[in-house]
């Protein structure tokens, strides 16, 4: 062969993960029919290799680079579709193994092909669960936006025309939801829109935007519901006029009839889907995170509909989403921001020990937010009742106020507490345990800590101006007046009067709960203040995460990286000391808080482990309570820089010897 | 063999495999359809253990790709995606498939000359 020297990148041809499903569905496929037929072949040794000769290879080829188009693994990823589309099936392929181009199936008799194009044995697709939510929110912000694992949050053209319109018009709920799901999805609310214009140099995820420009629409084929979390499965179909529908992977997947996607059997086994990790607050569907899947074995048929092993659910990324929910992972500007209400009014006779009255009363975001933003140091607002007379709607609550401590927190087991300060000085313990639910709790004494309530008032959808604020037992007569007998009727369902024959724990009815998130670094302009939905940043202690050059005692300034131990604490009433050692057993750092006395060298007690994530954590223990006379873990938090240096400790509200 | 071994290889040769049913075939189409075929073949009749695995998984690939059918891609949009126009560049495309092989398989597989006309029946 003539020496031939060109200019090629091959580095940007690659397979797309689409492409990587297809060929690992077909090994399955092959493997699955092997064992089918009982008749496992007799394993056939390749024949005539010869090795390498090492003195005969000859470069005839020099590759320079060239730098590649931009999007070009997104687009590899449109024109195998595109390819699989249009080009006719090769009449010369021979192999009964060999892919169709055109089908894109594994098999011969796979659906879709010329001679067979309609399978009337299709199957309809239903969620597994689906309940009597509307997706078409979610379904829209899947199809429009998309947030990139660097934070970016990717808006394709139809989605950023409708943003467009939706700001034009704050009425258009529907934009607006999106946007919202895509401040949810952000990991501290500091994401930033960006047309995928621009951005076609990037890979991965973004690909499904230039795909679903193409006319895809995403399609629930199942999903499964844990804690408040759902978990949805996703295929892309591409919908022809003539019924027919298409998926990335096969050129004809079934026929949408009567409003319902029917697969052909056999594709769902061999498609590529996203898992989307989903919340519903106040009936809106946010995305939290999503992963790719492949369906392969996964899908099993049941009677009419396809059903996918629980587990599956849950792949190894999966598990990292549901992380979100363990204790140690929470956020400190993570909390509870919406709440489902128990229905307590109405004129409701409910029996005694009462779990679920039936219905519930939603508090929305947008007036929580209100609320915040009406108040000079609230901080949250924690709905306990709402109810509408004479056209306006009232809502009832605590409204709490800047308070140190207000952050997860070890309790026992692994239940961690988050404590809060109400505007009358009160302390509000909520708790949550992630063994037992996804649910967070109220403490038993509540109700004793809690001495004022606020009510609102709302009109036409906005917090009006100025409250009521009433004792705590004004708010049992008014549930009286409005129709409903607080006290041990709501046990179980009503945590501010719930009586102490419970454990301490009872939990709310958090159907709806969410976490929400901080609502913007200062300085940027976050989508939630874009939405006017601007609250206050939810300061934790008082004191600022601060450049280290601009804290003020540098002398409790530690860096340091890596797990470290908090290898004693001795509290009693007066004095608080915390030592902090490193691996090697070397003090680190050690802390008297608020004044009192510095003792080093405390003996070692119980190991307490803290970690950090780049921007702040509380501490939590991995042994139980300190001396037994304390609840230490609760103790302080770490600011660390975006390095993940420990910048400073800082104590908050220690519980100190009963 | 396990179905995760197999999952391995694929795994391991499914870039490079790729790219070869690209030069061949000169479409995404075609080299995924190649992709697939080869592996679908290489397990059914379980070479995944033969000693030579690249060299079995070549040889399919390259039957795969020049039967699968499967439009190329015009030069123009091959340019536009992977590479800048060049001369070099429309004549390397404009090489028949064998040749194109041969060239991706010296080059990137580092195989010699003579192996490569083996792979692509030659």
């Amino acid at each position: 062969m003539n020496k031939v020297r060109y200019i090629l990148d091959l580095n940007n041809v690659l397979p797309s993960p689409a492409v990587r499903g297809q060929v690992h569905a077909q090994v399955a496929k092959v493997i699955a029919a092997a064992e089918e037929s009982k008749k496992p072949k007799k394993a056939k040794k390749a024949k005539n290799k010869k090795p390498n000769d090492p003195k005969s290879k000859r470069r005839v080829l020099t590759v320079i680079a060239v730098i590649a188009a931009a999007a070009a693994v997104g687009a590899v990823v449109f024109a195998v579709v595109r390819r699989i589309r249009e080009t006719p099936r090769h009449s010369g392929d021979d192999s009964s193994t060999t892919t169709s181009a055109e089908n894109g199936t594994t098999s011969a008799t796979a659906p879709g092909t010329e001679a067979d194009p309609v399978r009337l044995d299709a199957y309809p697709v239903t969620p597994l669960y689906a309940g009597d939510k509307d997706y078409s929110d979610l379904l829209a912000a899947i199809k429009y936006t998309l947030l990139g694992s660097d934070g970016i949050v990717l808006m394709n053209e139809a989605g950023k025309d409708r943003l467009a319109l939706g700001y034009a018009d704050d009425t258009n709920a529907s934009v607006s939801r999106i946007v919202r799901g895509i401040y949810a999805a952000s990991d501290y609310g500091d994401c930033l829109i960006e047309s995928y214009e621009g951005l076609v140099s990037t890979t991965g995820d973004r690909k499904i935007l230039l795909d679903y420009q193409k006319g895809f629409d995403p399609v629930i084929v199942a999903a499964k519901r844990s804690g408040t979390f759902e978990y949805l499965i996703v295929v892309d179909v591409d919908r022809e006029a003539d019924g027919n529908f298409s998926t990335h992977f096969s050129s004809k997947a079934g026929r949408f009839i009567d409003g319902v996607y029917m697969f052909y059997p056999d594709v769902l086994e061999h498609e590529n889907a996203f898992i989307y990790k989903i919340r519903f607050e106040c009936g809106h569907p946010v995305i939290y995170d999503k992963a790719q899947m492949y369906l392969g074995n996964t899908v099993k048929y049941k009677e009419d509909r396809i059903a996918i092993r629980e587990s599956d659910f849950f792949s190894a990324s999966e598990n990292d989403m549901r992380a979100v929910v363990n204790y140690s992972e929470v956020l400190p500007q993570q909390c509870p921001y919406t709440f489902a209400l128990p229905g307590t009014y109405d004129g409701l006779d409910l029996p005694e020990n009462t779990v679920d009255p039936g219905i519930t009363t939603q508090v929305s975001r947008s007036e929580i937010c209100q609320i915040i933003n009406n108040s000079s140091s609230a901080q949250w607002f924690i709905p306990l009742d709402a109810y509408t007379e004479d056209g306006i709607r009232y809502l009832i609550g605590i409204r709490i106020d800047y308070s140190e401590g207000n952050y997860w927190s070890p309790e026992t087991g692994d239940v961690v507490r988050r404590e809060f300060i109400t505007n009358t000085g009160g302390k509000v313990k909520l708790y949550y345990s992630p063994s037992t639910s996804d649910r967070p709790y109220l403490c038993d004494d509540f109700s004793k800590a809690v001495r004022m309530i606020d009510t609102y008032t709302v009109k036409d959808g906005t917090v009006l101006p100025g409250k009521q604020t009433s004792l705590s037992s004004t708010f049992k007569a008014m549930q009286e007046r409005i129709g409903a007998t607080p006290g041990p009727k709501y046990t179980g369902t009503m945590p501010v009067f719930k009586t102490a024959d419970r454990t301490g724990l009872t939990a709310f009815a958090a159907e709806l709960l969410q976490q929400c998130k901080d609502p913007g670094v200062s300085g940027k302009t976050g989508l939630f203040e874009q939405l006017g939905l601007t609250v206050a940043a939810p300061v934790t202690t008082g004191t600022e995460d601060k450049p280290l050059s601009d804290l003020s005692s540098p002398d409790i300034i530690i860096a340091f990286s890596g797990d470290y131990i908090l290898s004693s604490v001795e509290m009693n009433v007066y004095s608080v000391t915390q030592t902090i050692v490193d691996g090697d057993g070397a003090t680190a750092y050690v802390y008297g808080v608020r004044g009192y006395v510095i003792r080093a060298g405390q003996s070692v007690t119980e190991g307490l482990t803290f970690t950090y994530d780049g921007y702040l954590n509380g501490i939590y223990w991995n042994g139980g309570r300190v001396r037994g006379s304390c609840t230490a873990g609760d103790g302080f938090r770490i600011i660390a820089d975006s390095d993940g240096n420990a910048l400073r400790v800082i104590d908050s509200s220690f519980e100190y010897a009963k | 063999m396990e179905t995760e071994k197999i999952s391995e290889y694929v795994e391991k040769y499914m870039d490079d495999a790729y790219k070869f049913a690209f030069i061949v075939t000169l479409s995404d189409a075609g080299a995924a359809s190649a992709l697939k075929g080869a592996v679908g073949e290489m397990t059914e009749k379980e070479l995944w253990d033969s000693r030579d695995v690249r060299k079995e998984l070549y040889t399919l690939l390259y039957k795969h790709a020049v039967n699968c059918g499967a439009e190329p891609m015009t030069a123009a949009e091959i340019s536009e995606k992977y590479g800048r126009k060049s001369d070099d560049f429309y004549s390397f495309i404009a090489l028949p498939a064998e040749e194109r092989a041969t060239c991706h398989l010296t080059v990137y597989e580092d195989m010699s000359e003579e192996d490569a006309a083996k792979v692509i029946g030659k």
